[in-house]
């Protein structure tokens, strides 16, 4: 994905200069310029260094959520600019207010979500000392924002946050941090900036090796698409569901790119990787030309990187120069904003691959997924791919990490990328819950599942206060195997079965527990209860959550050991 | 181009190492962002020297162990960076001219003590 590759300058931005009133402290500016940028929203917990911050709040029109942990201030934040496309933006006092952002700020880092991440900071008259809630964010953070800002003038804030807005949404888009110090917070504006300007620089939106990609395509004889969340990042959904049409060259997608085809699409052959389609992952593994577009070559796609797609020619698409070649040497790069770039297929003709075609489409037939479990117990991926044909289209699906989220990936079936919300490289567990709340204000009308697990709910269960407080409609499907279900899986596969804590039998019931938070709630324990369990879903009107009782041993099928080729897929079926 | 795989670094002897120049913005933590940005990406720092030619900027030049990770792309890793208003370096063809000139032999013994 992006790059702003290139040329940063020193010099003012008139863009992101903003005016700055003098009767105004900066706390009073913050709030002032974050409505001047359209923030609607801030995800948020007050505290110590951020009152001055609150306290501006308090006569503002920005509309404060109130999470009850800042771990889900910052997941929240991150679902909502998934969903919404704007800046999610996350405020939390210093210290731990601070230090509980971070997991949300990494998260948000590894997915390229535009997040605004504002922390309260001791006063500078005594930063450095170990002062009373006093850790240095600003260096914590360092290796997980795309940028940020340590406030070291009243003055500067309003520039600040305009100039933050725009880098954390602009190229690739990342999280950017503003650390706040609580006495230039309660200060008084006095002059202008004085910091430099960082000004997002144009990416470049042509190449000079078009002629080479075409002729790629054109010479294959087994040609892929290999589509990740950089096209949905850059919306060209549009875009290349007319391309796998036009040309018939058949598509695999990433866990980020989920949506962008369909499973109607006649040559989509799913989603490739450690828990993939083995029709896609053979795929790959046979193509001789990987077209792919706003990836990253991530070790959970490609298996051992090494004996990833071992027969192809790469032409890489991509945003982020620093993306291009990192792990996987290419053949054609185009580089620049995928809208732009895409355009070079524009009259790309049908591709004479019917023999490649005919070959995809028979591996297809043959690893198409089953649903016809014998047993009497609640069989998950039945329950997820009934989930997506009873809800409409404009259902939005947050997901904790686990069995269940890879479940989600295979067997729910979306037609547009942002009804699938996923912690995708950083595997959050405790995501879920806190992106639904994200997802249901950028949705307000729209409905949002939160699918979680027994052991990813707990690490945010708070957060069903939130629900609560705000009347959120957001519902829960909750799968409960008793055990952290994917570690059991692994240790039974690679660890000989010696299960090392991840029993949790002793988990507390969650009806119970939903219901004291005056969540409506109800439980299934076998797969003739399904359909009323999802009913209860879909005709709940407030919050609810349905628990689901799912046998302890299930599985995950396909796998790709960790490390090993794509090639080597186990499937024990329902084993 | 890959120009690691042109220098093999199988001499344990041996250190081969290069310069990258960089161009930041005297920002709070800018030296910082960049130098912990080269060594997570793997790249092994031995030498670095800053000044700041104006007010408001550093240059920064920066001496890193020749190794797996790929140069080309760590220059494309530090251009991304906000502060950054230029990195480079000597690559590809230009490297191969200029080889003896831009690549440094250190004794591995004179750097790093022995047991």
């Amino acid at each position: 994905m992006s790059s702003q590759s290139a040329q940063q300058t020193v010099t003012s931005n008139a863009s992101l200069d903003t005016e700055i009133d003098a009767e105004l402290n900066g706390a009073q500016q913050l709030v002032k310029a974050l409505e001047n940028q359209g923030v609607e929203y801030i995800f948020g917990y007050p505290g110590g260094a951020i009152m001055p911050v609150y306290d501006a709040l308090y006569d503002s029109s920005l509309k404060h959520i109130l999470c009850r942990h800042e771990q889900g201030c910052a997941l929240a934040a991150d679902a909502y600019a998934r969903v919404s496309g704007d800046v999610g933006v996350c405020m939390a006092t210093s210290g731990p207010g601070a230090t509980n952002l971070v997991t949300g700020i990494a998260n948000a880092y590894m997915d390229s979500i535009p997040m605004l991440a504002i922390t309260g900071q001791v006063p500078t008259s005594v930063m450095g000392t170990d002062a009373f809630q006093e850790v240095d964010i600003f260096s914590m953070t360092l290796a997980i924002v795309k940028h940020s800002y340590i406030v070291r003038h009243t003055d500067d804030i309003p520039a600040i946050v305009a100039e933050a807005i725009e880098l954390a949404k602009s190229g690739r888009p990342g999280p950017v941090l503003i650390d706040l110090p609580k006495d230039i917070a309660s200060g008084n504006v006095q002059g202008k900036r004085f910091i430099p300007a960082v000004e997002p620089s144009n990416i470049p939106t042509t190449s000079s090796d078009e002629k080479a990609a075409l002729e790629l395509i054109r010479n294959a004889k087994k040609p892929l698409l290999y589509i990740g969340g950089g096209a949905v990042m850059a919306g060209v959904e549009k875009e290349l569901r007319e391309l796998a049409e036009r040309t018939g060259i058949p598509a695999v997608s990433t866990l980020k790119g989920l949506g962008v085809l369909t499973k109607d699409s006649e040559h989509y052959l799913g989603m490739l990787g450690m828990h993939g389609n083995q029709a896609a992952n053979k795929a790959v593994q046979t193509s001789d030309l990987l077209i792919s577009i706003g990836v990253r070559f991530d070790d959970r796609a490609t298996g051992k990187l090494d004996e990833f797609a071992p027969n192809a020619r790469i032409l890489h698409v991509e945003v982020d120069a620093a993306e291009i070649a990192k792990l996987r040497a290419v053949d054609v790069a185009l580089h620049g904003d995928l809208n732009e770039q895409l355009k070079v297929f524009s009259d790309l003709e049908p591709q004479a691959i019917a023999a490649w075609q005919f070959d995809c489409q028979a591996m297809k037939k043959e690893f198409a997924w089953r649903y016809d479990y014998p047993g009497k117990d609640i069989y998950a991926p039945w329950v997820l791919n009934r989930l997506t044909e009873k809800f409409s289209d404009d259902l939005t699906v947050t997901c904790d990490v686990g069995q269940h989220q890879m479940w989600v990936a295979q067997h729910c079936d979306f037609v547009n990328p942002t009804q699938h919300v996923t912690s995708g490289g950083l595997g959050t567990m405790g995501y879920g819950l806190p992106a639904g709340i994200g997802a249901q204000f950028a949705k307000p009308d729209s409905p949002v599942v939160v699918v979680s697990g027994d052991g990813s709910i707990m690490m945010n269960i708070q957060e069903l206060a939130t629900l609560k407080r705000y009347d959120l409609p957001v519902k829960i499907l909750l799968f409960d195997n008793s055990a952290l279900g994917l570690v059991r899986q692994w240790q039974d596969l690679f660890f000989e079965g010696r299960q090392s804590e991840v029993d949790l039998s002793d988990n507390p019931d969650f009806v119970k527990v939903a219901q004291a938070f005056g969540v409506t709630a109800k439980r299934i324990t076998h797969a003739e209860e399904i359909e009323e369990g999802l009913d209860f879903l879909m005709n709940t009107k407030e919050a609810c959550l349905l628990h689901v009782i799912i046998d302890k041993q299930s599985n995950v099928w396909p796998l790709v050991p960790q490390g090993k080729s794509n090639s080597t897929m186990l499937d024990n079926g329902y084993e | 181009m890959d120009t690691n795989k042109k220098m093999p670094n199988t001499d344990t002897n041996q250190l081969y190492t290069k310069k990258i120049s960089i161009d930041i913005n005297a920002n709070d933590g800018a030296i910082l962002r960049v130098l912990g940005l080269i060594e997570r990406r793997g790249h092994r720092v031995i030498t670095m020297h800053s000044y700041m030619p104006t007010n408001t900027s550093f240059k920064l030049e920066v001496e890193i162990e020749l190794g797996t990770p790929r140069q080309d792309v760590l220059l494309h890793q530090i251009k991304r960076l906000g502060d950054v208003v230029d990195a480079k370096d000597l690559t590809g063809e230009e490297l191969a001219a200029v080889l003896q000139a831009t690549v440094k032999r250190y004794s591995r013994h004179d750097m790093i003590p022995t047991d």
